[in-house]
């Protein structure tokens, strides 16, 4: 095993770590990627996706960018921003584990560090997976209307109620769950978030079979799960402010992620790329370049604290129009609808149809443009 | 009320001083209606600023010009900016810069006066060269008040001994206009939206004003961040083509999306000489079409291929500007 890079060589040293690092692990890392990218049953995925998280963990990319507190190796957002970004473009896009850290880590640091001390050193090392469980099957949009109760009991939480659409959680060892901790008219001002284990008993989580062939999210039933009071995120009723955070998070990081991986999949096609597909070509990279810089400007002002809040719709925004012409482009060059006996074909299937859930999760392309329209061009809603 | 307030498509940044800059150059643009002329921007003080801090120098003047629908010798001052060392470079009061769209070759004229040398890309490729007999005549266009010229016979000239893009620094000058332009009209139709009122609220409460409005929004942003990352490149050669060519399609994109969305949040007010809106149309039909923005999506790609698609902006190129900043 190489010598882990310093944090200290973070930033402009990092290009040059890596490049003096691949060469010996390129081949190691190919493999794990495909394992942790091929399409299968949803136990089968979370732990190809651990392999590689853990692997990436062992050689000091990923941990770097955190506190040591949290079992990381110092450095800020930025660090991490730029190990996401050059390992990507190498080959090696990171597991879809450290999106559970980007969106779920900043909140942990922020609103409870006690927990964060405690549980993110087994997240960072790809040991666990953790999952949201936001939507409800009567609160998807309208998130602010769930139902799923938290009622303490002593020093307890008691919680009853049902999500659904959580990413990669059947095989999570653990949930942030948004709770009703106050009336149901108290809307989004009476919601807390908890840290909840997912073999606490009461807890039932089934996996939910998609289109793209994988169990890609499931749903997760809770019946008088009794939970440790101190494993609540932030302050009783304001949830959603940590869980908005949280979002900004996604929106900056996850977008980022995703561009390098874009990028990667436009760098392949370029050789066998027909003359009548160069303007898509060249649209598709318009998209992806418009991603890029934008969620960027967003991780640099969530790291620097002056993110506002709003405008990363307009990044997700960007996000699902990328996924969608990068897709559509891939498609029309090497169409995916019957087996054309490539080595790639199950891969570039599941990618087309995967790509089709962007403008729907984390918040559906309506309610972004909804958001940008309310909240920066201060349009009056409804009266 | 919010009407008129500015948009906050970004997230909040610490003042540099950018917004009361780019005031002052809205308002230079409104003293000269024909044109500023190179040398008023000269007595501004442009090329100190530039000099100084040349990101915001670069951006506030073009985005400036693009909301107040302005004129003048911009482009000009923005080459000379970059060839501040070379030698040989003309007297920049006299001079005009080729703007080079499909087949056919422009300058923006001053005012009245017809510029007496055209500052040309080298034929052989990175370089300019100064044309002294250049043949140039007026042309007509959809907006009669920029006055452009077509350059009929280049004729002869002389090399400028040093390197410049003058394509992709053209092309970032005018992308930076339509941004602006495309920033300033998204603003008008927010606030019609809020202003018209019909079925007893104002049109902007209706969901599918909100989102012809925020998918402009969506572009203007766009717009701006490909427009800023286009200027960090100015001092980065190996970059500058792809970044010009990606904020040229950006604010190409940006202009048909806001023009389409305020046209339509306007009605029939949109579509008279009584209401401003044409003259952004024009203006943002006029500078597309200097961009040559219909061949912008394959030009992007061979620019994009040649780089080994590459992106448009490094991560090391915003280590380096932290580390400048620090």
């Amino acid at each position: 095993m190489t010598t882990a890079p310093s944090p200290s060589t973070a930033h402009t040293g990092l290009r040059e770590a890596l490049a003096a690092w691949l060469p010996d692990h390129l081949d190691e890392g190919l493999a794990l990627v495909h394992e942790a990218h091929r399409p299968r049953p949803a136990l089968e995925y979370v732990a190809a996706q651990k392999a590689l998280h853990s692997w990436l963990f062992e050689h000091g990319w990923l941990g770097m960018g955190w506190a040591a507190e949290y079992g990381g190796s110092g450095g800020d957002a930025m660090t991490r921003a730029a190990v996401y970004d050059l390992l990507g473009l190498a080959g090696l896009p990171v597991p879809t584990t450290v999106n559970s850290i980007e969106v779920l880590a900043p909140a942990l640091v922020g609103y409870a560090p006690e927990l964060a001390a405690r549980y993110l050193p087994g997240l960072m090392a790809g040991a666990e997976a953790w999952c949201q469980g936001f939507s409800e099957p009567e609160a998807g949009s309208d998130l602010a209307s769930l139902r799923t109760r938290a009622v303490l009991d002593g020093d307890e939480w008691v919680i009853d109620g049902q999500k659904i659409w959580s990413t990669r959680a059947y095989g999570s060892t653990r949930c942030v769950v948004l709770a009703r901790t106050g009336s149901q008219e108290s809307r989004n001002r009476g919601l807390s978030l908890i840290l909840v284990d997912m073999d606490t008993p009461g807890v039932v989580c089934r996996p939910i079979a998609d289109l793209a062939g994988t169990e890609h999210f499931g749903e997760i039933f809770f019946e008088g799960v009794r939970v440790p009071a101190d494993r609540l995120i932030g302050e009783v009723d304001r949830g959603w402010e940590v869980a908005q955070y949280a979002l900004q998070w996604e929106r900056g990081m996850f977008g980022w992620i995703r561009q390098a991986a874009m990028l990667v999949l436009l760098r392949e096609l370029a050789d066998r790329l027909p003359e009548g597909s160069r303007p898509a070509f060249g649209a598709a990279y318009q998209d992806v370049a418009a991603l890029r810089l934008r969620s960027l400007a967003t991780i640099e002002a969530l790291n620097a604290g002056r993110s506002s809040g709003p405008q990363v719709s307009i990044d997700k925004l960007l996000l699902s129009t990328a996924e969608r012409s990068v897709q559509d482009l891939l498609d029309a060059v090497r169409p995916v609808a019957i087996d054309d006996r490539a080595e790639d074909w199950e891969t570039r299937l599941y990618d087309y149809l995967h790509s089709r859930s962007a403008p729907i999760y984390g918040g559906s392309e309506e309610i972004q443009r909804g958001i940008v329209a309310s909240q920066i061009l201060e349009l009056r809603g409804r009266r | 009320m919010t009407e008129g307030a500015p948009l906050r498509l970004s997230h909040p940044a610490d003042d540099t001083g950018s917004a009361e800059f780019t005031g002052a150059m809205v308002r230079l643009f409104a003293e000269h209606p024909s044109g500023v002329p190179f040398a008023a921007i000269e007595e501004f003080g442009w090329f100190e600023l530039a000099a100084e801090s040349p990101g915001l120098a670069v951006s506030a003047m073009f985005s400036a010009q693009g909301a107040a629908l302005g004129a003048g010798a911009t482009l000009e001052a923005l080459v000379a900016h970059v060839a501040r060392d070379f030698d040989g470079t003309p007297d920049w009061r006299d001079a005009a810069v080729l703007v080079e769209a499909g087949d056919r070759g422009f300058a923006l004229a001053c005012g009245e006066r017809m510029p007496s040398v055209l500052v040309a890309p080298s034929p052989s490729g990175g370089g300019m060269l100064v044309l002294g007999s250049a043949r140039l005549d007026p042309v007509r266009s959809i907006d009669d008040s920029v006055g452009l010229v077509e350059v009929a016979e280049r004729g002869e000239g002389r090399p400028i001994d040093g390197e410049a893009d003058l394509g992709s620094l053209t092309a970032i000058g005018l992308a930076l206009q339509l941004g602006g332009l495309s920033e300033r009209l998204l603003g008008i139709g927010r606030d019609y939206a809020l202003l018209r009122e019909q079925f007893g609220r104002p049109i902007g409460a209706f969901q599918a004003v909100q989102h012809l409005l925020a998918d402009a929004a969506v572009g203007v942003a766009a717009a701006e961040s490909a427009g800023t990352a286009a200027v960090r490149a100015l001092e980065d050669p190996a970059r500058l083509r792809l970044a010009a060519l990606v904020a040229a399609g950006a604010a190409s994109r940006a202009a048909t999306t806001t023009t389409r969305a305020v046209q339509q949040v306007l009605g029939a007010i949109g579509y008279t000489r009584e209401h401003e809106f044409h003259r952004f149309l024009y203006r943002a039909r006029l500078l597309c079409r200097l961009l040559d923005s219909a061949t912008l999506d394959s030009r992007i790609a061979e620019a994009a291929l040649a780089a080994g698609v590459a992106p448009v902006e490094p991560t090391s190129a915003w280590f380096e500007q932290d580390e400048g900043a620090a």
